[in-house]
């Protein structure tokens, strides 16, 4: 088996004077031209890990290896990675080419191949003839791009992205998100990538870690992290909003015996104006219109229980709060989560 | 702007008119233009000399302070430690020493006679230290209230991006602290080159800058018109000077978003970090508290043992030129004009402060307050103008009709106020300027009138950074000493003056007596600068 291109191994980082690790005896690896998206609240050690993968903060054990090379004893400049921070860090005091053109001279490549990769890069990111415009005059968008522009242009082994879209607004946040998968597939880049944001994991991520106090509690590829989470501290956290114990739902799921702790896909969930035919067995407590769908949320006749469901907003479909409903489970979509 | 008319109509009266006296009495000494005296002192190699001495002295000055100051501007604004907070607010003590009391303090340690056994008075060295010790806080401070600002991640991206530490630091870090040095550069040449009470205690008969030059033209030898000339040639330069202070002020705010000041410090991390902070505590603490340490010391020091002769000694003694003027005198001498000189600029401060902040509203965004910027030169302009022009200038415009003050017990706290009136301006416009307009539209549309929103929304908002302004004005007027020099009545001597007195006869009493009336007015302004300092947050102020 050929080994990964960054490899952690055991890897604890301690806050001076804390008593417990900010990250515990951790151990991944990231593929060439794979991106990894590490996801969890804030405070669980993920920026931390981005650090002390880029040099900027010292473990206390274990290894980082690059290439096969250890490199957890390198200062951050040699490391050969680029990080981007979460509130960019551009160098206010130099001009949209400096700024980009930065890790150029800090590698002395000489001021006319310097200038032609700036321009490539501009190109790239879309700021064509912005080079001599000031870090204030831009956009939040056009800034998150030259932040990038400026840690793509040492051509990085690993690229380290510690947030790099959460300031901006949504719109803009999902158009960026497409252009880097795009930017980072079509050149087979190596990415980490931080963020609290299960969503812009999903958009981005080959892989998924889910952190949690220095650990990682879950990994896979997203699709298969979200419908089959390892435990309900991911499935709540990737979003899922049923996770309850079979016994409260058991009424409601059709032909399936399991035991403890389930987590149900709101797709599995169907809901019908109670009729003859159906007769009601939950009331809806809130239902929201999202625009694409209606979110319903449905409190079971026999106990506290609420579940969630997605409903088609069109004709007879639409239900308030107080409408009795009909409420089914399809089996296929309840997932015993191992406590 | 009704609100600053009694501040312009001041400062005309007892700057701008005393200015344009020494101009008038420099350039016609006799009623008519007469160059020779301009001709006789610039000819002058001895005044020549003096002129000289000001201007590398001056640069000598600042640049010791620099290569002192910015490694502490450095501690300060990256690593915790205890008791920094504190340290912060003591740093300013120095500061608003005055002259007279570090120059005794640094008689008592490298004078004559001094404890350390090394003398240096009468050489540059005791100017450059006690320039250093007075202009230290003004770089550290300065310094790292911008530095604080600065987002350390910036520096880490350019560490991920292949630089080393150093050239993060040239490259980052150093640019975008370049205004604030040039600014405190500018502070402490310009302090430097106005330097009075220090040079004349300190100096000896060969270091001596034009501020002395002007005293003992005036004092000594009655050569108004040398004096006049000499004053001219200050000015000149000091304005020089103003402008180019001027220019590096407003190339400043680079940064995009500041970071909250004490966000980023952490404990020194490596055994070099650690190595750095207990040096740089090191040099403050021996450079800031050994002298006035080792004054309060030796002012408990008798000819048998220890005690409190030097104090007691004071009931009887005379401080007065001709009449019996106890130390005691001059103490509540002091007292009373320094609360004069508080109210008055006080007053006439916060009133010119609300003028120009309220213009800037009625124009619009507050940062318009700094394109009012031509107002704001001209009201900054006393603090590059030196207590002894004030001083000068004051003794030949004020001493005839109309405006007779030369008798006058206000004299003294007309003088003292243009001295603290640029201070207590820099002080109270920013924090008025930061009052939210919509805070006080809230307030109105809420039903209060005008004056009950300012009495009671921007007043509370205000309150303290108003005392912080009254408590500076008061320690200047206590502890000055340049302008006092020439405006004080032979019988009503402040505390400076009374040191001085003390200092310039001979005798192991009198020399007690100037210590101990030193210790009392350091404890005094001490205690002022503290209090007031605790009052703002950290960071806020620069100096």
């Amino acid at each position: 088996m050929h080994d990964a291109l960054l490899q952690v191994k055991e890897l604890t980082v301690r806050h001076r004077g804390a008593a417990k690790p900010a990250i515990d005896a951790m151990s991944f690896g990231v593929n060439a031209g794979e991106i990894i998206s590490i996801v969890g609240e804030s405070g669980c050690g993920k920026t931390t890990l981005l650090r002390a993968l880029a040099g900027l903060e010292s473990s206390e054990s274990g290894h980082v290896l690059l290439g096969g090379a250890d490199i957890t004893a390198v200062a951050p400049q040699s490391r050969g990675l680029a990080m981007m921070f979460q509130d960019l860090a551009l160098f206010p005091h130099r001009d949209v080419a400096d700024n980009i053109a930065f890790g150029l001279r800090m590698r002395h490549i000489d001021r006319a191949e310097r200038q032609h990769r700036v321009e490539g890069l501009l190109d790239l990111v879309r700021l064509e003839g912005f080079g001599k415009r000031s870090i204030s005059t831009l956009s939040g968008g056009q800034r998150q791009r030259v932040a990038l522009a400026r840690a793509l242009a040492t051509e990085p082994k690993v690229l380290l992205l510690d947030e790099p879209l959460s300031a901006l607004d949504r719109g803009l946040r999902d158009d960026l998100l497409r252009e880097l998968r795009d930017l980072f597939r079509s050149r087979s880049l190596s990415v980490i990538h931080v963020t609290h944001d299960q969503g812009e994991a999903f958009a981005l991520a080959d892989r998924m870690l889910v952190m949690r106090s220095g650990a990682i509690v879950g990994s896979g590829a997203p699709a298969d992290l979200w419908h089959a989470p390892p435990s309900a501290f991911v499935a709540k956290f990737l979003g899922h909003r049923n996770v309850c114990e079979f016994d409260a739902v058991r009424s409601v799921v059709t032909d399936s015996e399991m035991r403890g702790t389930v987590l149900v896909l709101e797709r599995a969930v169907s809901v019908v104006a109670a009729s003859e035919a159906s007769p009601a067995n939950a009331v809806v407590s809130s239902a929201v219109f999202t625009g694409t769908h209606l979110s319903l949320c449905c409190r079971l006749e026999n106990g506290d229980t609420e579940l969630f469901a997605t409903a088609d907003p069109t004709g007879a479909g639409w239900l308030r709060p107080g409408d009795r409903v009909c409420l089914a489970v399809d089996r296929s979509g309840v997932r015993a989560l191992p406590s | 702007m009704a609100l600053a008319a009694p501040t312009v109509v001041f400062l005309a009266l007892f700057f701008a008119w005393p200015v344009v006296a020494i101009i008038d009495r420099g350039l016609r000494p006799s009623g008519h233009l007469q160059l020779g005296v301009f001709a006789d002192v610039l000819a002058d190699p001895s005044l020549r000399r003096v002129a000289w001495f000001t201007l590398w002295e001056s640069l000598l000055s600042t640049v010791v302070c620099l290569v002192v100051g910015l490694p502490a501007a450095a501690v300060f604004a990256r690593f915790a430690f205890r008791g920094r907070r504190t340290l912060w607010s003591l740093l300013l003590v120095p500061f608003v020493m005055p002259t007279v009391v570090v120059g005794t303090a640094f008689l008592t340690l490298i004078g004559p006679s001094g404890v350390t056994g090394v003398h240096l008075t009468g050489t540059i060295w005791a100017i450059l230290i006690a320039h250093l010790f007075f202009n230290y806080a003004v770089v550290v401070r300065t310094v790292a209230a911008t530095w604080m600002t600065l987002d350390n991640r910036q520096v880490e991206a350019a560490r991920t991006l292949g630089a080393s530490p150093i050239s993060a630091f040239r490259s980052i870090t150093l640019p975008q602290l370049r205004s604030s040095i040039t600014a405190a550069a500018s502070i402490v040449f310009l302090f430097s080159f106005t330097s009075f009470g220090v040079v004349l205690l300190l100096g000896g008969v060969h270091q001596r800058t034009l501020e002395v030059e002007i005293y003992d033209q005036t004092a000594r030898f009655l050569h108004l018109d040398v004096a006049a000339v000499l004053a001219i040639i200050q000015l000149v330069g000091l304005v020089l000077l103003l402008v180019l202070f001027g220019r590096a002020q407003s190339k400043r705010d680079v940064s995009l978003e500041q970071r909250r000041s004490g966000e980023l410090l952490r404990s020194p991390a490596s055994e070099a970090q650690r190595w750095a902070l207990r040096s740089n505590l090191l040099i403050m603490g021996t450079l800031l508290a050994v002298p006035l340490l080792v004054l309060a010391v030796r002012s408990l020091q008798t000819a048998h043992g220890w005690g409190f002769d030097a104090y007691t000694g004071l009931a009887s003694a005379r401080v007065g030129t001709s009449s019996f003027i106890s130390p005691f005198d001059a103490i509540v001498n002091s007292m009373r004009f320094a609360l004069a000189t508080m109210v008055i600029s006080v007053v006439l401060g916060a009133s010119v402060a609300w003028a120009l902040v309220g213009r800037a509203r009625r124009l619009g965004r507050a940062r318009r307050l700094w394109g009012d910027s031509l107002a704001q030169a001209a009201l900054m302009v006393p603090l590059g103008a030196s207590a002894v022009t004030v001083g000068f200038g004051c003794l030949i415009a004020l001493n005839r009709p109309p405006v007779n003050l030369r008798s006058s017990l206000w004299m003294l706290p007309i003088a003292h106020a243009v001295i603290a009136l640029p201070f207590v301006i820099r002080l109270l416009v920013p924090s008025f300027a930061s009052i939210d307009q919509r805070l006080l539209d809230a307030g109105s549309s809420l039903g209060a009138s005008r004056l009950r929103v300012w009495w009671s929304i921007e007043l509370p908002l205000v309150w303290r950074q108003l005392i912080v302004a009254a408590g500076f004005a008061f320690a200047v007027s206590l502890g000055e000493f340049g302008a006092t020099s020439f405006l004080v009545r032979s019988d009503d001597p402040t505390l400076p003056i009374a040191i001085s007195r003390a200092l310039g006869r001979p005798g192991g009493d009198n020399f007690s007596q100037a210590m101990a009336l030193s210790v009392i007015l350091m404890a005094v302004i001490a205690v002022v600068v503290i209090l007031i300092d605790r009052l703002r947050p950290l960071g806020s102020s620069e100096f």
